[in-house]
């Protein structure tokens, strides 16, 4: 028995002159939660795209839920469900409907037995108030909930989720955590792709960074952070930096109006002591997911779409 | 043999759940497939009394069932392109035959409506009777099937969302005017007639009158009117097997 729920070797992806994917090599193990951590434009939707079965490869391998991809992509979607990163209701069906409508073309019968399926996947989501209520009318985030219950609601045992807490509030992505760690439990494999890195961190038992294209680490959390060899940091006001020496070896950062130096403890304990005694406001504490991300895939603030 | 009767009846619950929600939320939806047929046979009652209400209202049926089809295009198109819920389907165990079916029939029961009060009113004009009924419903079948198959098969190739719905009217019209489905065929001079053959609703329009006792036939009619059902029926067949369900 295949051990995976996920195998890529290889695997690109074209698009004309753009390369989208380059030589992508990883797997997932049934169960886990797992991310796709990229920045716009890193490849993060293109490999959801190939992975569910709705865009071809250029060249490589890749099975899901031990199927190929491209030779039994019909057992491949038997097994899977998806969120996609956006979509949008077409007719005005309820959101009970809608689903239910989903759950038919996938195969299953009854119009009650759906509609039983349907309201309690939007139970579990904590939409059921909105059941009956034209989808159109659902704001986005709503939406987007509604979009999650169809994957609930499918029996698929591995999601694909697509930036599925774009849109939401705090209160939501808790609760989302929540039903995504419950969905772990019962033995779902999950992979999602996000920017929020508090969310991956959260969440995910590996994560895989993609940086234009191809996978530059993949680990847990932890791992992660511990390889970017940061131990301790330190936050500094722009206007302040000019006053103190800063020692080589460590990494210089700008965010916003401050200016963030990480390192190991020994070092910038050494910074933080030196603005101290010139009376300077610091914040010190240990790095995160974010400081190991940005190491990774560079710290460029420029925005992209 | 189980399973395919599971899975036709997934398509008619699906259909019925996309149509009545639709309907329910839209009512007025339900009016829109009466308006271009009655406006054409107010006007022709006005200058003509009558005489000719028989064949408006089988090429009224044929309408309807010609609009469901090319819906399928405008359908698939648009929730490819611009609503993206094609993605949540094509990601899953529905097949593309599944989709394309669902949605022609959830279209069919949008027109049924109209279908339904046309083919009273023709039945009482032509004083046809159970030959044209079964016609009627064969004849909506396999052209329903036939359209939506090739209509969902090309909607699945548009690239920009732009071209839906001008692309979607443009096929409805050039079906519906170009082949003879609200006039006799033999009123168009002998090198036309054959050219209208290249469409798919012409075969299906010419059983239909005939059906109706509208139209004398000859054997050669006939047989090209069976001949375009079958190659089209071919082609349909092929469009859905080659359909871009998943992208290149
Ligand atoms: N259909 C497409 N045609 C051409 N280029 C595309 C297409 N889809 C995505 N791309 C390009 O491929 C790259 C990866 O895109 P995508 O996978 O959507 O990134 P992400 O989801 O990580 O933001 C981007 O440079 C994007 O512009
Ligand atoms: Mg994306």
């Amino acid at each position: 028995m295949n051990q995976y729920a996920l195998d890529s070797i290889k695997l690109a992806k074209n698009y004309g002159n753009t390369q989208a994917l380059k030589e992508v090599t990883f797997s997932i193990k049934k169960g886990e939660i797992f991310s796709l951590l990229g920045r716009n434009g890193a490849g993060k939707t293109t490999f959801v795209r190939i992975a569910t079965g709705q865009l071809m490869p250029t060249s490589g391998k890749l099975s899901v839920a031990g199927y190929d991809i491209i030779k039994e992509v019909e057992k491949v979607r038997e097994n899977i469900a998806v969120v996609p990163q956006e979509a949008r209701v077409i007719r005005s069906s309820s959101a009970c409907e809608f689903i239910q409508l989903y759950l038919l073309m996938r195969g299953n019968v009854g119009i009650e037995n759906t509609r039983t399926i349907a309201l309690n996947a939007l139970k579990k989501i904590g939409l059921e108030h909105k059941a009956n209520i034209s989808a159109r009318q659902l704001s986005g985030g709503e939406r987007h909930k509604m979009l999650l219950a169809c994957a609930i609601a499918s029996d698929a045992s591995v999601l694909f989720l697509d930036e599925p807490s774009i849109g939401l509030d705090v209160h939501s992505r808790r609760k989302l955590w929540e039903i995504l760690l419950k969905l772990k439990s019962e033995g779902k494999t999950i992979v999602l792709t996000t920017h929020y890195l508090d969310e991956a961190e959260f969440l995910s038992d590996r994560i895989a960074v993609i940086n234009k294209g191809v996978v530059c680490k993949i680990g847990s959390p932890s791992a992660i952070i511990k390889d970017s060899g940061f131990e301790l940091r330190v936050d500094i006001d722009e206007s302040d930096i000019e006053k103190l020496t800063i020692p080589k070896g460590v990494k210089v950062n700008k965010l916003a109006d401050k200016v963030r130096v990480l390192g190991e403890e020994k070092i910038v304990k050494k910074i933080v002591s030196q603005a101290l005694s010139k009376k300077l406001k610091v914040s010190v504490a240990g790095p995160n997911l974010e400081d190991a991300f940005l190491n990774l895939v560079g710290a460029e603030n420029e925005q992209q779409n | 043999m189980n399973n395919r009767i599971n899975k036709a009846i997934s398509i008619m619950q699906g259909a019925w759940i996309d149509f009545s929600s639709t309907a329910k939320g839209n009512p007025f939806f339900l009016l829109i497939p009466f308006t271009y047929p009655i406006a054409l046979l107010f006007v022709m009652y006005l200058n003509t009394g009558t005489r000719y209400l028989g064949l408006l209202l089988v090429g009224a049926i044929l309408a309807e069932i010609i609009n469901a089809g090319t819906a399928v295009f405008s359908e698939t198109g648009s929730s490819k392109l611009f609503f993206k819920t094609f993605d949540l389907y094509v990601a899953s165990p529905t097949s593309p035959f599944v989709y394309c079916m669902t949605i022609s029939a959830s279209w069919i029961l949008m027109n049924s409506l109209a279908i339904f009060l046309f083919l009273l009113l023709a039945l009482y004009f032509t004083h046809a009777g159970l030959l044209a009924v079964i016609a009627t419903i064969l004849i909506a079948i396999e052209t329903s099937m036939v359209l939506g198959f090739i209509a969902f098969s090309a909607g699945t190739r548009l690239k920009t969302e732009r071209d839906v719905f001008a692309l979607g009217t443009i096929l409805s019209f050039g079906l519906t005017l170009l082949s003879p489905i609200y006039y006799p065929i033999t009123v168009l001079p002998p090198f036309v007639q054959m050219l209208s053959f290249l469409f798919p609703s012409t075969g299906p329009a010419i059983l239909l009158q005939w059906a109706f006792g509208i139209l004398n036939v000859n054997s050669n009619l006939v047989i090209l009117s069976i001949a375009n059902i079958l190659v089209y029926l071919i082609i349909g067949i092929v469009a859905v097997k080659t359909a871009l369900w998943r992208e290149e």
